[in-house]
């Protein structure tokens, strides 16, 4: 990480000017890409060939003008894929069927993946101490929020210029390609601003973080909500969800919407800027409260100590995944509903197996998407040992009279137990929720549950990944990231992309039997349960044998 | 309890191609405070880690109460405290919390040590580790350490957060262990600091021990750096034995006198009438410029 010196002093000396809010922001934009050179073009880059790879698969899985209808129509009648995918607006043009299909998932993705970096280039530093160094340089009390800020807002930027060139080389319109690039990435640029917002309320990074996770769920679930039950349709108007999939990219464009992200955006990081100017470096707008001087009676060894520090975490991530169970459920029901009021889909489900299919299939979705949300909340609790290393925390645990394994064990058994919990949870949610709208709520609660239950080996092998690499590569840690978006890459545009059977199948949830619907099968449950155990113990046993990272 | 705690011969270790110890060698009496000195990167947390069965040796041989650090880590460790150099605590804990969970990972905790150790060293236990200071958080890892009842303590640069008067609680706090029969392992660049409460020092350097004894037979190390200008010029300088470095332009004089010498200089001076004195004890960094970097162990 070195600072180019005639950088630093060129600015010093001819663009700052003391005191200036800004001064030395530059300085620490160029710093932070230089610490992001990875991560800016893999996020920007992967993404942006993906959004081509679909817009260039509606003609092979589409190709006739009916076929295009007729799927926008099956579609209309889909109340729940229509709240998560938003409303398709043009199903005859390729670039409206790629406009719907992922407006919604890259939104989710830049808001957290920016939103993540913001808080990385800003109360991480001043959480750990870097930014006192900024701060004692010619740098402006507003440099290093604007900094952090700018950054966030490049990586939508920078996908947003390369996938509109892309597209629009594609030939499918050069107006509709802005309009889809510009939304996500001005989208993307709200969820900075809330980001530069909760780093100022929160102490932590991983508070922020959470903070910003949160409300990124919250305007995801309202706009889903909005778009799956009519009645409720005002409340897409609240959600940058709903501003970015009605700008309808290709289909008569509402450039207005793109105006309203700036505003919005604008507003969001100019609050957050006036806080930064306000507090003290380091400090935070929620004041930290004196707390017990004296630790609980239970908490005594590594494992108790990881579920002291995981639960709050843990609570955050299980509150939110029931709340979107739970909405999911009620939108299932009315999608059920409106398949069985009319005659020619009850007809059509009848073929395939009853309406009772439809639900257990959706159900199927559903859990899935739940086991890779409890995969991520597991993958990232296994990193902590790996944070604990690079700083002295492990050094103080592992001087005391226990062994290594028993430390990692600590938030190894947090990461199962709490994944199995999340997914547990929200699978019971959605169950207990579309057995309320029914009238069988235990039924279908339990329903929820079991499917979810099924699920878990293929989370349990993800877990396992970051737990294998603790003892045999603890740097290369974080690659249980790569594998978790390579299962959602093939679990959910697996079919779309074309990709090859065996694609699928490099993914342990692609073993997973579809149940409910399709017939239950134990051996790949087994064999998945078996492979995660093998390796949490194969990453044990070479815990025990390597040094501490230095 | 055996004669030697720590006995660790030719130790040698590196991280990829760059060595971290070279033939380190260090032998730690039992009931001795022992001071464990080297510059920055001299190879001393290498040591302690290798001692405390973090790291393994790439070879050589580490014995702590004779046993390998390496296999015996657990056993050993209910036997001993560590500090580390720089300490990192749990943001989301409170000072008193971490304390108690630092204190029953190895059995229990003293509640009357506790609170006095607490208020020696004016902590508030309340508080958040987030809103600690480097000091504060190295005071809560001191505090854990030093209420463990334990035969062994190893200090990693203990005093490098603390403000003068917490750095002369922790002496003082040294000193009580070394009255109470336990051995102390400190390392330090601060030579005043091992000065003061060590029994005995090992000095590394490159990650090799360059001497080792009681420090008052490091006679060289307790040479006094001398500034001084006279009315008259001096002569005859060769013949005060214990002089060394000597720097003279006809008018100011630099040099370093050993203590017993420091008389015999001080009657020359006087007689060439001093109009300016400055003396100062030499400087960790001087000291290795001087005397090791020409003269490799």
């Amino acid at each position: 990480m070195t600072l180019n010196d005639s950088a630093l002093g060129t600015d010093t000396a001819s663009t700052v000017r003391p005191r200036a809010p800004f001064a030395g922001m530059s300085v620490l934009i160029r710093l932070g890409l230089r610490r992001d050179r990875i991560r800016l073009p893999a996020w920007t880059v992967t993404l942006a060939v993906l959004s081509v790879s679909i817009a260039s698969s509606w003609d092979r899985l589409y190709p006739t003008a009916q076929s295009r209808l007729d799927l926008a129509h099956t579609l209309a009648l889909d109340p729940a894929l229509t709240a998560i995918l938003g409303p398709v607006f043009d199903p005859l043009s390729t670039g409206g069927l790629t406009a719907w299909r992922s407006v919604a998932g890259y939104l989710l993705v830049f808001g957290l993946v920016s939103s993540f970096v913001v808080v990385r280039h800003t109360r991480a530093l001043e959480q750990e101490g870097q930014s006192e160094i900024i701060a004692g340089g010619a740098v402006g009390r507003a440099a290093l929020l604007g900094a952090g800020v700018t950054i966030g807002c490049i990586y939508g930027l920078v996908f947003g210029v390369i996938a509109a060139s892309a597209l629009t080389a594609m030939g499918v319109g050069l107006s509709g390609a802005l309009a889809y690039s510009a939304t996500i990435a001005f989208g993307a640029a709200v969820y900075c601003g809330v980001a530069a917002l909760a780093a100022q309320f929160a102490r932590t990074s991983r508070g922020a973080n959470g903070l910003s996770g949160l409300v990124l769920g919250i305007t995801f679930v309202l706009s889903a909500y909005g778009n799956g039950e009519p009645s409720a349709s005002a409340l897409i108007w609240l959600s940058p969800f709903g501003w970015a999939e009605q700008t309808r990219a290709f289909a008569d464009e509402r450039w207005w919407l793109l105006v309203l992200e700036i505003v919005v955006a604008g507003v969001l990081i100019a609050l957050a800027m006036r806080l930064a100017q306000r507090r003290d470096l380091g400090a935070s707008l929620v004041s930290a409260r004196a707390g017990r001087d004296r630790a609980r009676a239970w908490m005594r060894g590594p494992i108790a100590l990881a579920w002291r520090l995981d639960r709050s975490w843990l609570l955050g991530w299980v509150v939110g995944s029931a709340a979107l169970g739970a909405v999911e459920g009620v939108l299932l029901a009315s999608s059920v509903d409106t398949v069985q009021n009319n005659p020619a889909m009850v007809k059509l489900i009848a073929r395939l197996g009853g309406s009772g299919i439809l639900a257990d299939s959706f159900l199927v979705v559903m859990v899935g998407m739940f086991a890779l949300v409890a995969s991520g909340y597991g993958i990232s609790t296994v990193l902590r040992l790996r944070s604990d290393e690079t700083s002295t925390r492990a050094e103080q645990l592992w001087s005391a009279p226990i062994t290594r394994v028993h430390w990692a064990s600590g938030h190894v058994s947090t990461a199962f137990v709490g994944a199995s919990i999340l997914s547990a949870i929200a699978g019971l949610a959605l169950g207990a929720s579309y057995g309320v709208a029914t009238g069988d709520l235990g039924g279908m609660a339990v329903r929820g549950l079991l499917a979810a239950l099924v699920q878990l080996p293929a989370t349990w092998v993800l877990i396992a990944i970051p737990s294998l690499l603790l003892g045999v590569r603890p740097a290369w840690m974080s690659a249980g990231w790569i594998v978790l978006a390579w299962c959602v890459l093939v679990g959910w545009f697996g079919a779309i992309l074309g990709l090859p059977d065996w694609a699928s199948s490099t993914s342990p949830f692609g073993h997973l039997p579809s149940w409910p619907g399709q017939q239950m099968r134990w051996l790949p449950e087994i064999i998945l349960t078996l492979v995660a155990m093998v390796g949490v113990a194969v990453g044990a046993m070479a815990l025990r044998r390597r040094d501490l990272p230095s | 309890m055996p004669d030697t705690v720590i006995e660790a011969t030719s130790l040698a270790k590196s991280f990829g191609s760059a060595p971290a110890l070279d033939g380190l060698n260090l032998t730690v009496r039992a009931g001795e405070v022992h001071g464990f000195l080297g510059p920055n990167g001299s190879g001393k947390t290498t040591t302690l880690r290798i001692l405390l069965g973090m790291l393994r040796a790439d070879s050589g041989e580490a014995r702590l109460f004779g046993s390998d650090p390496w296999a015996e880590a657990v056993a050993l460790h209910r036997r001993l405290v560590y500090v580390p150099g720089e300490v990192a605590l749990w943001p989301a804990l409170t000072g008193g919390e971490t304390l108690d969970i630092l204190g029953r990972l190895r059995g229990g905790v003293d509640g009357n040590r506790r609170v006095q150790l607490i208020e020696r060293f004016d902590l508030d236990p309340t508080k958040k580790v987030s809103s600690y200071s480097k000091g504060n958080r190295q005071k809560v890892a001191l505090i854990a350490a030093l209420a463990a009842d334990v035969e062994l303590y190893l200090f990693d640069e203990p005093t490098d957060g603390l403000d003068p008067l917490m750095a002369e609680v922790f002496r003082e706090e040294t000193m009580l262990l070394r009255d109470a029969g336990r051995t102390v392992l400190l390392s330090s660049h601060v030579l005043s600091e091992v000065d003061a409460v060590c029994d005995r020092v090992s000095i590394v350097r490159a990650g090799r021990t360059v001497e080792t004894g009681r420090l008052s037979d490091l006679r060289h190390l307790q040479r006094l750096a001398i500034v001084v200008q006279t009315a008259h010029e001096l002569h005859g300088l060769e013949d005060i034995p214990g002089l060394h470095d000597i720097d003279y332009d006809g008018s100011i004089l630099r040099c370093t006198v050993e203590a017993e010498s420091l008389n015999d200089l001080m009657t020359h001076l006087s007689a060439a009438g001093i109009v300016s004195l400055e003396s100062r004890p030499p400087t960790l960094e001087e000291m290795f410029l001087r005397y090791y970097n020409r003269a490799p162990a």
